[in-house]
């Protein structure tokens, strides 16, 4: 075994591998700073490069650029509240709110530290986990991965800070847009709305773009200000407080990581929902719970320490069985067949020295990518602090190229600036996001698990397997804590509450409920008319949705009735309170922009319409010299082109007037 | 001032992007100076973009005027996005290729999310793996160590499925009902992809499945067969013009399954009825038309004509077969031109309305 250890040890430091793992970590630091490219797109990228190389030398390449991905994707997380990669999404809450304190660098120092340290003891509980893979594995089938998602529901609590009804409400609305394309039982579409594109559901990348990072860019362009709301001297602390902080938690960070490194694991599981269970636990388990959402480091803590330490736990079912449990460990799959390796047995005896050159190399690429940007990230927070008629152009740039990434069509970018209105729309009506997000993410896995679950093992039996047992209690108990706790703060005045807005708009919020009271509505209605497998989960979603909203409405409705009367004017006093209406013409403004660079890409292609707005932008609203806005709108092109149509490959839309080929 | 700025960048802009804009129409080859793009219509990192970019990677020394080809994938609605893409948006100057898994059963059961006619594509190559179908072996009491075991002694086993409409179903389906009897199986559908199946199969969740070459050898070879968890019952058979039934050359030694049936009826036995019409159906389309290279309806036939003969040449380059053995761990058996074009017009140009109206009511049936 020590044998193997060391041997794998070398296959990684000996060149030409420690040269490929060095480059591969370069490359996989720019995958993960960018939203909407991820390590499944590199690997995608890089893996016809390996074809010709040795194993060692091919494995540090793409396992180097793949550890790290989870590391630079704080940065937009952090500085934009964009998710850089789905498994970032989590750290938005926290570490946003802290760049917006001024704490960028913090979050910074935080959060790599923990990446680096969660991917050590990824790769670690790899290496000692390998004898005794197959029970921690096989030991989850269908129905405890619907437990999980019953229990992964409970964190909603967590998530919604002092208002349980609209988090909920907010989960069924995520749960509702999961269901959108064929159902997992049959061949019939639902809620397609006769777009093609929707018929395999909503992609997640233009969808948490729109939800998250619209809202920023709107609130950014209207308000003017930079993404930190106070001044750079009055911020003390940095990057050596923030990895402070990393040490100072590290019972959470420990806890964290075995929870990353378990739902690694788990196929069909992995990076969408990690960073949410990290995130959960870190406030379920937290005493006081007052900061989160406003910029408490442990929220960044918790998720950055859970997604790197899921790779080392994503590999073990791919290395000892041949099980991907996510499309990324399907092309590494790929790559061992592809190098003479086959998973299972032989992974295990006779080319063990292989497998812990994987452990060495996640390890090291961790560490080194880490360092990289902790060297850089003082530099880079400062982006914080700029004007915000400097940062929205570039953000526009990132985001939307990013959300084209997903299937190189334009539904991707209407479906992303729908729901950059929704995503507006909830954050000033008070109507949580994060919950939503979980709803989607959780809706497909739950309801592919309950459905099998249902045909393999009967309607009844399956809750009395023993893991099943013990996680239904453990939800059971949460919710019953999370009652209690909320009952007892609501006595004592002190509600938590996640917070997305400072100035809560009730009629934005009331309204959006009754709409979506509306849709929910709609989509039970037209359930009704399919078969009951294909109908039933819509049923058992939407029912709850109609209670729960007019549960919303009843107590949203009974505050607007109470400033309604107390004021001279009621309906204009709601008006002047309302933000939205009162960015309304901002916000128009800016998504109307957006909407111009859809149509003048269908004329001239993406190259001409982003470039293009970013000139417009710079002049019109930042006010800017011709030549300042003409060299932003060049590199920008220069960067569609090299970085977007060169490096990455996409495919450009094929515009009326110009073939980009 | 504001056009004139506007103008040179605009011209800058265009000047970088578009180098493949202006085409000569001279006697020069149709692909020369050209950059051709291989469309894939699931996402990275699947099967079909895979072998998509090897034959990419192969393919352009063997098309006059050696093009640069470049793959990119465009996933959705089970590869119907990038289908209706580029039948429909893509220019049809050749210089789009599909490169699809084509679904033909939503064609027959016009499934609303497919807006073209696959015989309206124009038909350039397909290369199809072999499905194979295995079983674990403590399925059935003393175990099953041949297909001989399995039609006596396998019952109440059940099968893991994609989805109803799924062609991976619906054959699964049909063989096993013909074999062993629908009484003596359960159908459990519903796992999103062949993943978490091989999962199930080792947690004993399902204990029957049908997977491809690549599939089989990459999983369940080493981790199920070798170690004794299952045993490989057979092969789906490839049928021929002149009606026989052939094995896979790359399994010479695994018997099809029509060989299976009739080790249990009889040597002479055939079946028969609409399951097997239906069966036969789908294996003639699926057994030889798998991944498919297609272009837009009206694109140029130099276009076709050249990348015809490409896929007719890189099938015998070395270099190729290698790269392509070494990934997906078989020989590729492909079809070129007309020899496909003809399977699709007989199959999808004139499908039995009784083999649809069955396909409907089974389908429906399968989801109960």
């Amino acid at each position: 075994m020590l044998e193997a250890v060391l041997n794998g040890l070398w296959l990684v430091v000996q060149w030409p591998a420690i040269g490929y793992l060095v480059l591969g970590v370069l490359i996989g630091l720019y995958f993960g700073a960018i939203p909407g490219l991820s390590g499944l797109v590199g690997l995608a990228i890089l893996l016809p490069f390996t074809f010709l190389m040795d194993p060692a030398p091919a494995f540090a390449f793409l396992l180097g650029m793949f550890a790290v991905t989870t590391t630079s994707d704080t940065l937009a997380s952090v500085l934009l509240g964009v998710p850089g990669t789905a498994a970032s999404q989590a750290t938005i809450l926290d570490g946003y709110p802290l760049a917006m304190k001024g704490e960028a660098d913090r979050a910074f120092g935080a959060a790599f530290t923990v990446s680096a340290l969660g991917g050590v003891l990824g790769a670690v509980a790899l290496a000692v986990s390998i004898p005794v893979v197959k029970p921690l594995i096989f030991s989850f089938a269908k129905p405890e991965f619907f437990a999980l998602g019953v229990l992964g529901l409970t964190m909603i609590g967590s998530l919604s800070g002092g208002n349980m009804v609209k988090g909920l409400f907010a989960a069924l609305i995520g749960l509702l847009i999961s269901m959108v394309g064929y159902s997992l039982t049959g061949g019939v579409p639902r809620y397609w709305l006769g777009a093609t594109y929707l018929l395999e559901g909503i992609p997640i990348v233009p969808m948490v773009l729109g939800l998250f990072a619209v809202p920023e860019v709107i609130e950014l362009a209207v308000r003017n200000t930079s993404i930190s709301r106070v001044p750079r001297d009055s911020v003390s602390g940095g990057m050596k407080q923030g990895i402070g902080d990393a040490f100072k938690n590290w019972w959470l960070f420990l806890r964290s990581s075995a929870i990353g490194i378990y739902i690694g694991m788990l196929p069909g599981l992995g990076g969408v929902i990690v960073d949410w269970i990290a995130y959960g636990h870190a406030v379920q388990s937290a005493k006081d719970k007052s900061q989160f959402g406003k910029g408490d480091i442990r929220g960044v803590i918790a998720p950055e320490s859970a997604n790197n330490a899921m790779k080392g736990g994503a590999l073990m079912p791919t290395v000892a069985f041949g099980i991907p449990g996510s499309p990324a460990m399907a092309i590494l799959l790929g790559a061992f067949v592809i190098q003479g390796f086959m998973p299972g047995m032989q992974m295990l005896t006779t080319k063990l020295d292989v497998t812990f050159s994987m452990v060495w190399t996640l390890a090291i690429a961790n560490v080194l990518g880490a360092v990289l940007l902790l060297i850089w990230a003082k530099q880079i927070a400062k982006i914080t602090f700029l004007p915000s008629h400097l940062i929205v152009p570039a953000v526009v740039l990132f985001v939307m190229m990013g959300a084209w990434m997903s299937s190189n069509t334009l539904s991707d970018w209407w479906s992303m600036l729908a729901f950059g209105i929704i995503g507006y729309w909830m954050k000033q009506g008070g109507v949580p996001r994060p919950p939503l997000i979980l709803g989607f993410v959780l809706g497909p896995i739950m309801e592919s698990a309950l459905y099998v679950t249902y045909q393999a093992y009967g309607p009844i039996s399956w809750i009395f397997r023993p893991i099943c047992l013990v996680i239904l209690i453990l939800a059971i108990m949460t919710i019953a804590v999370t009652a209690l706790r909320a009952r007892r703060q609501s006595k004592e005045g002190s509600t938590v509450k996640i917070q997305e807005t400072q100035n809560e708009d009730q009629l934005a919020g009331f309204v959006f409920i009754f709409l979506m009271v509306a849709v929910f509505f709609l989509a039970g209605w037209q359930s009704l008319g399919w078969d009951r497998a294909t109908g039933q989960f819509p049923i058992v979603v939407c029912v709850p949705a109609v209670l729960l909203g007019l549960l919303a409405l009843y107590r949203d409705g009974l505050g607007i009735k109470n400033v309604y009367q107390t004021s001279k004017n009621g309906l204009r006093t709601l008006a002047a309170r309302s933000v939205v209406i009162k960015e309304l013409p901002g916000a128009s403004l800016l998504l109307g922009s957006l909407a111009c660079i859809v149509g003048i890409t269908v004329l001239f292609g993406q190259a001409i319409a982003i470039p293009l707005f970013i000139l417009g932008y710079l002049i019109v609203r930042g006010k800017t010299t011709w030549h300042f806005a003409l060299s932003y709108a060049v590199i920008s092109g220069l960067i569609l082109y090299f970085m977007f149509g060169e490096l990455i490959g996409i495919l450009w839309y094929p515009s009326i007037f110009i073939d980009y080929g | 001032m504001l056009i004139k700025v506007t103008s040179m960048f605009a011209a800058l802009i265009v000047a970088i992007f578009s180098t493949a804009v202006v085409s000569t129409a001279d006697a020069r080859p149709f692909y020369k100076g050209k950059r051709v793009i291989f469309l894939g219509n699931y996402p990275a990192g699947g099967a079909n973009s895979t072998e998509g970019r090897i034959f990419a990677a192969h393919i352009a020394k063997h098309i006059p005027g050696k093009p640069k080809i470049i793959f990119r994938d465009m996933g959705g609605a089970g590869g119907l996005v990038a289908t209706n893409y580029l039948a429909e948006a893509a220019r049809p100057n050749g210089m789009t290729v599909g490169f699809f898994t084509w679904n033909p059963v939503a064609q027959v059961l016009k499934d609303p999310g497919l807006r073209v006619n696959y015989p309206d594509l124009q038909f350039v190559a397909a290369a199809a793996p072999p499905v194979i179908c295995y079983i674990r072996k403590d399925a059935a009491p003393g175990g099953i160590n041949s297909p001989q075991d399995f039609f006596k002694k396998a019952r109440g086993f059940k099968f893991g499925g994609l989805r109803t409409t799924s062609t991976h179903d619906l054959k699964g389906r049909l063989s096993l009902d013909l074999l062993i009897g629908p009484e003596n199986y359960k159908t459990v559908t519903g796992y999103r992809g062949f993943t978490p199946i091989f999962a199930a199969i080792h947690q004993n969740e399902v204990q029957y499945h049908t997977t491809s070459i690549p599939g089989y050898r990459r999983v369940v070879e080493p981790t199920m067969e070798k170690p004794g968890l299952v045993k490989v019952l057979y092969q789906y058979e490839t049928p021929t013009v002149d009606g026989r039934y052939l094995r896979s050359p790359n399994l010479p030694n695994l018997p099809t399954w029509l060989e299976v049936y009739k080790m249990k009826n009889g040597k002479d036995a055939m079946p028969s009825g609409m399951r097997w019409k239906t069966l036969k159906f789908l294996n003639t389309l699926n057994s030889q038309l798998f991944r498919m290279v297609f272009l837009p309806p009206k694109a140029p036939k130099a276009a076709l004509k050249a990348l015809r003969t490409a896929f007719s040449k890189v099938i015998k380059d070395k270099a190729f077969l290698a790269a392509y053995k070494k990934a997906i761990k078989a020989k590729p058996a492909v079809i070129v031109g007309k020899k496909g074009e003809a399977i699709i017009n007989s199959t999808l140009k004139n499908v039995d309305p009784k083999m649809v109206a069955f396909l409907k009511k089974y389908v429906k049936a399968g989801g109960k």
